[in-house]
């Protein structure tokens, strides 16, 4: 069956080196490729180089531009774009290594919609730089079509998977003031994490409405979905307006959107940054390349909003029920 | 002093939201000027910083609390002036599907979610503050329900509230399902406004045999977080001017930038439309109304630990080795006062001699006290209350921050605490605060503050810094005390004012600075701005001297520097403005 490649492009060298690698392995009929208008001048080089590497391989390439100042512009642009590619039925494969949670959900969302069989790919890149990665952080905003069912009179509880940007997770807090908070905190020594990590302990550990465990970002595996519901007080979906964020590694994103499919009552929002370094990134780690698949599911019965009584997710990686 | 007090941290603070409500009964100051102007059947705006104190008020005035009030303080209840809290940051609020619809719908979906969200208040404040209604009051209310919302199920005329609660929770659960499918916004609900919903629902309230009298105030709290229909909405009902059955109180954090239009097209006018309570308010002087409050919060937090009759000032102590530097710098200014003007003794003067003996020591004390210090001697112990107030810059959360950690760095030390902070530890959080904060600033304010640019950040981290270098050298350089509150740029022409004010906004925002208050002169294209700076994590040497006096704003009476339009580029520059400034 024919696969349609989605990706979303950027100026770092694991975007052109990632969907290359994707194209060459075979089985792409067809590459979509997002674009963001404002950064436009800085990923043409990439995708003037994907060109040639789609016409040598007889892939067709399309491209979709969209604004991601605001969530309308990306959102109509995205609605009005991707139906044209991709239609029930059809394999999907998001390359979601370089694209902006915001994006990066409206895709899956439309996908889901469309009835798509979804599968993902991250690739890691060789590293990243040293210095700021992003910066100029805007008003947190809730995604457009995943921000949850909200009641008043429910105080409000941040389920955040965090990376190495606390200060995000602290802007998060500062403007919803949740009485509660669960924060996964990023494992490992991946990519400098635990230097990055610095201050995090003091800001959000102990603190009396923060939760902090943790948890490997990398891992979107339903079984890893399943270990985070695990963490998590089976009242809270009842008890409170519940908000998600996926600040850490972009596999997180993948761990959130899941999390919504089985609980569509909880919110994503979403902390867009005002700009992004130009050597954020340098070269690719296929080696350490992480994907999985996101399965359609039967939204929950909602009509009461009670938790449910059986685990929803069975183990075993991505095989959520259907 | 009562020796028996428990660990228990008297300081702790945290959203007014989210305190448990004994708590937050027994830490409410209670203050005569705002609940009459909450108790007023008008329109009023309740502006203040995050922090100052706004979500206590209305929450503390809302139906659960005046039950809770009843039962613990004997006040009032049912009461004659009820509150409904309607908290607005929250997820329903902050919604942005809307957007994706046409203007008009746009309107009616953001009204749909206002007036639901309210009518939800009124429900749950009756809920959990039930209420001794006569069986034919149920009747009355019921029927007004059936009347207005189409689909409820009234068996029992008793479970009004839980049935109206129920029928909100319902609509907005099938109407947020619907925006969740697929991928078009074709959505299909009741539309509903404040004059077909809340209005006949307060209506018939009023017509209970409990609320013949009452007066409703719809507590509407942080109406900023309000999307920019739902603030015309808000305003538009602000002009309704009957207010025989409800009134609004809104707290907004800061109303100088909030949106005042109307749906109509028109403005909502400050006396006309609305009354303004104000929580910005002065709080450099020891009697200003901040201070009191401030030491009315401190002693209440005391006592409920088991510190009753203990004063804040001897709870957190200034340190006595400055009070006697800085009174041997007075008296030593007074002599020099008293020969140079040839008079022997301060009791043998006039009353007119001796006010100038006072003044001359006011003015030019302190400053001495700072000039002849030796350059390499420590800093000096920041302890005290007032000194604490000060630094609070009239934001109470401010306050009991620093209070909060200096109690438990006492406790995580074992050390006794019943007797007072000692000035050592006050000195060491207010530094160690101060640190964090510059820590910020040099590290970049565009992390914390949204909208906020990494050059943004760099020029207000120079221009802090320039400002602090500046005030320094006047402190030790000049004879009298610099009035230092505050600094003017004047010959502001429009194109800086923009580029200034968006930084002056970031400041305000990172609370560097508390307050831009604009004063138009009197004379053509010439505009002052008169900036309050913020001294909170600030400590400077130049912090202890500051005049202690509320700003002066009259046109052609200020004290402060001025900092003319080049000299504040070099410093945004980080160029040397030392001289230049002289």
């Amino acid at each position: 069956m024919a696969t349609i490649l989605v990706s979303f492009a950027s100026w770092e060298p694991r975007f052109i080196m990632g969907v290359t690698h994707l194209i060459k392995s075979g089985g792409i009929d067809k590459c979509v490729v997002i674009y963001s208008t404002e950064y436009a001048t800085r990923t043409a080089p990439n995708r003037t180089e994907l060109q040639i590497v789609a016409r040598e391989h007889n892939v067709e390439l399309n491209e979709i531009p969209i604004e991601l100042e605001t969530s309308i512009a990306s959102w109509k642009q995205l609605v009005q774009e991707l139906p044209q590619y991709a239609t029930g039925g059809i394999d999907v494969l998001f390359d979601i290594s370089t694209a902006p949670r915001e994006p990066l959900w409206y895709t899956l969302h439309i996908l889901d919609a469309l009835g798509c069989n979804m599968r993902w790919v991250y690739h890691h890149p060789g590293a990243y730089t040293k210095d700021w990665l992003s910066r100029n952080s805007q008003s947190p905003r809730l995604i457009l079509k995943r921000s949850g069912i909200a009641l008043p009179g429910k105080k409000t509880c941040i389920i955040a998977l965090a990376g190495f940007d606390h200060e995000r997770l602290a802007q998060l807090i500062e403007r919803y003031e949740p009485i509660k908070c669960f924060v996964g905190r990023q494992t490992g020594n991946q990519l400098d994490n635990p230097s990055r990590n610095t201050g995090f302990n003091e800001a959000f550990v102990n603190q009396k409405e923060i939760e902090v465990f943790d948890f490997n970002c990398y891992d979107a595996s339903n079984d890893a979905v399943q270990s985070l519901l695990n963490r998590l007080p089976i009242d809270i979906w009842e008890k409170y307006n519940v908000i998600g964020a996926a600040l850490g590694p972009k596999p997180s994103a993948i761990t959130m959107f899941k999390l919504t499919q089985i609980h569509p009552e909880m919110g994503l929002v979403y902390i867009p940054s005002g700009e992004y370094n130009p050597e954020y990134s340098s070269g690719i780690d296929l080696n350490k390349t992480s994907c999985g698949k996101i399965d359609r599911l039967v939204p929950l019965v909602l009509e009461n909003l009670k938790p449910p009584s059986v685990p929803l997710v069975a183990h075993g990686a991505d095989n959520l029920p259907v | 002093m009562n020796t028996q007090t428990t660990q228990a941290n008297p300081f702790e603070y945290d959203a007014a939201l989210n305190l448990p409500a004994d708590m937050l009964i027994d830490w409410y100051i209670e203050d005569h000027n705002f609940a009459r102007v909450l108790r007023t059947t008008r329109n009023v705006l309740i502006n203040g910083h995050r922090g100052s104190g706004k979500s206590m008020m209305l929450i503390y005035n809302s139906l659960r609390f005046q039950k809770l009030r009843h039962e613990r303080k004997q006040h009032e209840f049912p009461p004659q002036h009820v509150g409904i809290y309607v908290p607005c940051n929250t997820p329903l609020t902050h919604r942005q599907d809307h957007e994706l619809m046409p203007i008009g719908q746009q309107v009616t979906l953001s009204e749909f979610y206002f007036v639901m969200a309210i009518v939800e208040a009124i429900a749950e404040a009756f809920e959990a503050a039930p209420v001794d209604f006569l069986a034919e009051d149920y009747i009355i209310l019921a029927d007004e329900l059936r009347a207005v919302m189409p689909n409820i199920v009234i068996n029992e005329a008793s479970s009004v509230f839980t049935q109206m609660r129920r029928n909100v929770k319902n609509q907005l659960i099938i109407l947020q399902q619907s925006l969740q499918q697929g991928i078009l916004t074709e959505v299909e609900y009741n539309a509903v406004s404040f004059y077909s919903l809340v209005t006949p629902i307060l209506s018939a309230l009023k017509r209970t045999s409990i609320f013949k009298q009452a007066h409703f105030s719809i507590l509407i709290d942080d109406a900023h977080d309000l999307n920019l229909h739902q603030k015309m909405l808000l305003n538009s009902w602000l002009t309704y001017r009957d207010h025989s059955v409800f009134s609004f109180k809104v707290a907004v954090a800061g109303l100088r930038t909030h949106n005042l239009r109307t749906l109509s097209g028109g403005t909502v006018l400050e006396g006309h439309d609305y009354l303004i309570l104000d929580l910005e308010q002065p709080f450099q002087s020891e009697e200003s109304n901040y201070a009191q409050f401030a030491k009315a919060v401190i002693e209440q937090r005391l006592a409920g630990v088991g510190l009753e009759g203990v004063a804040a000032e001897n709870f957190f102590p200034q340190a006595p080795e400055f009070e006697a530097d800085i009174e041997a710098a007075n008296a030593s200014v007074a002599q020099e006062y008293l020969k140079a003007k040839g008079w022997d003794n301060l009791s043998d003067l006039t009353t007119d001699q001796k006010k100038s003996v006072r003044d001359h020591v006011y003015k030019y004390g302190r400053a001495k006290y700072f000039r002849e210090r030796k350059a390499k001697s420590n800093l000096p112990t920041y302890a005290g209350f007032d000194t604490l107030v000060h630094l609070s810059t009239g934001v109470i959360r401010n306050l009991l921050n620093p209070c909060y950690q200096m109690f438990d760095s006492l406790v995580s030390k074992n050390e006794p605490v019943a007797s007072g902070i000692p000035t050592g530890t006050q000195s060491d959080i207010v530094k160690s605060k101060s640190d964090e904060a510059w820590e910020q600033i040099r590290r970049g304010l565009e992390k914390v503050v949204e909208g906020c640019t990494k050059e943004d950040a760099d020029y207000l981290c120079n221009l802090l810094t320039a400002l602090g270098d500046y005030f320094v050298k006047r402190l030790t350089n000049h004879k009298s005390e610099p009035r230092i509150l505050s600094f003017i740029i004047s010959e502001a022409e429009s194109e800086n004012m923009k580029f200034l004010e968006n930084l002056f906004r970031i400041a305000q925002e990172a609370q560097l600075l508390t307050s831009v208050v604009v004063v138009l002169k009197l004379v053509a294209d010439v505009r002052i701005i008169s900036l309050l700076i913020e001294f909170y994590g600030l400590y400077l040497d130049w912090m202890c001297v500051d005049s202690m006096e509320e700003p002066q704003y009259q046109a052609g009476s200020w004290l402060m520097p001025h900092v003319l339009k080049n000299q504040l580029k070099a410093m945004l520059r980080a160029e040397s403005t030392l001289n230049s400034l002289d």
